[in-house]
């Protein structure tokens, strides 16, 4: 939805320009390490201020400007089916299911047991089928497959799953050249993957305070060879791997974004590097990361105008929750963040439509239809309030008078008619009983059952459109077992 | 003689994280001929205790702990001499021994730190060996501080499969029946712990210390 209203800011112009300084003078004057020869290398050669012994890079101003000039300001994200491609920084804003739990609550039980592989695979096809996740991502990490070839595991439950685009992660770098040659074999191979890398995205996120590890440069370089779309999600994590204030936290996460940025853009210039931030604070009474936090939301916003001043994209996190079930707290966490963010204008919500709760550990069938009817709600606001000649209806006041109801009217009802699609939100699930009887007479069901239902219906119901083929099936089943082959026994 | 206000201000120092107070509280102590096992335990633990505890209530934060941590560790090095000296050379004593490690591969260390800092204010001699370890060096470690506990970390779950490797070579190098390992960090979980044939798992930091506890009266 493109947003109508008037943006949501929490930074002035002034605060911008501080932030922005800062970011700089630590990148020039701390520097960001890169656990990476080959990195050191290209940076030492781009411009760069390298300290091999401490793997150290700093960054003179020149060279981070011009990487940001090269990054592109729109990405096309493709999917199988194209009805599904989206454009991120069209003005659009999008959401994503949820990332990584690593356990399911079972909400009639009250138990969390370990996540499954058909966790992962039912995760996504409802995801597919809800129509505000615009982009899916591994929503959780099955424990129940090998963990040296999980990553494939996972690619191969997600790409069945869905025709919308995908963010594959992989677990080593081997595992990320899998993944890709699947992904290019749902779209028929590696010439084909060539020409539209953009099917899938993958990136390399940063470990606060401003380090690169080997594994992420190893992916940033991969899929900067592809050109695939780069994801760079920061996440300091404010009082532990960030100083205390949220002002240093946004900066801090700021440089380490651009770090990374400039190296993407000197290995292959013109990369799609897509600024993310999971930034959050420290729970200061247990020293566990809070998820659900109204400081994430502020800083996510605050992030997003450094990404919109700098003319990128930007892929905040949102909808998450700390509570550890589907309950009042968790809803008012996923709506807090989502809506100030999409008004925000944060071009994709990372998490938006969360289903996960107790800060990213445990997956919830119910809780991802729950957020996903709050990006419903956002969507409504996004649209905002349409004022012209029409909409105010002077004619109609006119007509209808003082004292008389509008539904009296034959021609004022027929108004309501005309304009009830595109000025009403019209919920599904959430309830609006005019009377208590008529609910109990439903089953007396509250949101999380309801929810229940609405998943059981969807997962009996929904096909991907379209379904992979047998014959593609075969050829990704064949990596899998390879990379089963290749690697050690579990 | 000795004026009992002196261990009510040590612990109050530490309660408050003053490290410097406690340096110049204890200094004077110690000039005064005071016995420094009993500043130890009176002044410095009795402190730390008390915030440990508040810390699991709730009613303390994390900095609180950590500065706590700092301050007795400022006045446990001071007294580390004369205590050596009273003790004929065996220092102060400690619950237990404990090596902790972020395994290879995984630079996140923060939720390492804090078990390291929860152990020492629990009494812990704790070895640190820091971030990204490879096993050879745990090997090396176990072997040479012959600790009770060895706890590894991992927050990513592409490095949970380094907490495995590292067990298996504490196996090869005969050294796993020596030392009860307890595992954690935020991808792992009990039957995770079970499948690596750890010892033990926690959740979080104060899970960890209470679980070392435990894996020490099996001992």
């Amino acid at each position: 939805m493109i947003p109508k209203i008037p943006k949501f800011k929490v930074l002035h112009e002034e605060d911008i320009r501080r932030v922005h300084e800062t970011s700089l003078r630590i990148l020039s004057e701390v520097g960001c390490k890169f656990y990476h020869e080959k990195a050191l290398k290209t940076l030492d050669q781009a411009g760069a201020r390298v300290d091999y012994k401490e793997s150290l890079v700093r960054f003179p101003e020149e060279l981070v400007r011009e990487a940001i000039k090269r990054n592109p300001s729109q990405f096309e994200c493709t999917a199988r089916n194209p009805k599904h491609n989206i454009t991120i920084g069209d003005g659009n804003v999008y959401f994503t299911n949820g990332f990584g739990a690593i356990s399911v609550l079972d909400v009639t039980s009250g138990k969390v047991r370990p996540c499954r592989l058909d966790d992962l695979e039912k995760f996504t096809l409802l995801c597919d089928a809800l129509e505000n996740v615009h982009w899916i991502i591994p929503h959780c990490v099955p424990q129940d497959v090998p963990k040296d070839t999980c990553d494939r595991y996972m690619a191969m439950a997600m790409l069945k799953n869905t025709s919308k685009h995908l963010t594959l992660t992989p677990f080593s770098p081997d595992g990320l050249r899998d993944i890709l040659k699947m992904a290019a074999i749902t779209i028929g191979g590696e010439e084909e993957f060539r020409k539209n890398p953009t099917i899938v995205d993958t990136g390399g996120q940063p470990t606060s305070p401003l380090q690169y590890g080997h594994e992420a440069i190893e992916y940033l370089m991969l899929a900067c060879d592809y050109k695939t779309i780069v994801g760079i999600c920061v996440g300091p994590i404010a009082g532990a791997t960030a100083p205390a204030t949220l002002a240093a936290t946004v900066a801090q996460g700021n440089a380490e974004f651009l770090a990374g940025l400039v190296l993407c853009e000197t290995l292959n210039p013109g990369t799609p590097v897509l600024y993310g931030s999971m930034a959050t604070i420290i729970d200061p009474r247990r020293g566990a990361y809070a998820y659900g936090t109204p400081e994430l939301t502020l800083m996510n916003v605050a992030s997003k105008q450094m990404a919109e001043h700098y003319n990128m994209p930007f892929y905040g996190t949102g909808g998450t929750i700390d509570s550890p079930v589907p309950d009042a707290q968790a809803a008012y966490e996923t709506t807090m963040s989502n809506l100030l963010e999409a008004t925000g204008g944060v071009e994709v919500i990372h998490d938006g439509v969360y289903g996960i709760l107790e800060s990213a550990k445990t997956a919830c069938y119910e809780q991802l239809i729950i957020s996903h009817e709050v990006a419903s709600m956002c969507n409504r606001i996004l649209k905002g309030i349409e004022v012209n000649d029409k909409t105010l209806a002077f004619d109609l006041i006119k007509e209808v008078g003082p004292g008389r109801s509008f539904l009296e009217v034959h021609k004022s009802v027929r108004f309501l008619r005309e304009v009830i699609s595109q000025e009403y939100w019209l919920p599904e699930l959430t309830a609006r009983v005019s009377s208590r009887r008529e609910w109990e007479a439903k089953g007396s069901k509250d949101m999380v059952q309801r929810a229940r239902d609405e998943v059981d219906r969807i997962l009996k119901e929904h096909v991907p459109d379209p379904p992979l083929e047998s014959s593609v099936l075969e050829q990704l089943n064949k990596v899998v077992a390879g990379s089963l082959s290749g690697a050690r026994k579990a | 003689m000795v004026n009992p206000d002196v261990y009510e201000k040590i612990r109050d120092a530490v309660i408050q994280g003053n490290p410097e107070e406690v340096g110049t509280l204890v200094s004077e102590a110690l000039r005064a001929g005071l016995d420094p096992v009993t500043v130890l335990k009176n002044g410095l633990v009795a402190g730390v205790k008390t915030v440990g505890k508040k810390f699991e209530a709730g009613e303390l934060f994390l900095c609180d702990l950590i500065m706590a941590g700092d301050a007795m560790t400022a006045g446990s090095e001071l007294l580390r001499g004369a205590i050596e000296q009273k003790t004929q050379g065996k220092g102060i004593e400690s619950v237990g021994k404990v090596v902790m490690a972020t395994v290879k591969d995984d630079i996140h260390d923060i939720g390492k730190n804090i078990v390291v800092t929860m152990l020492k204010v629990e009494g812990w001699e704790v070895t640190d060996l820091g971030k990204d370890v490879p096993k050879d060096v745990i090997i090396k470690k176990v072997d040479e501080k012959k600790p009770n506990v060895l706890g590894l970390s991992a927050l990513l779950t592409t490095t949970m499969i380094r907490q495995r490797e590292a067990i298996e070579a504490l196996q090869e190098a005969g050294l796993r029946d020596r030392v009860r390992v307890i595992i954690g960090g935020a991808p792992t979980h009990e039957g995770w712990a079970k499948e690596i044939g750890a010892d033990g798992w926690a959740p979080d930091a104060i899970a960890a210390v209470k679980k070392s506890k435990d894996l020490l009266k099996r001992d």
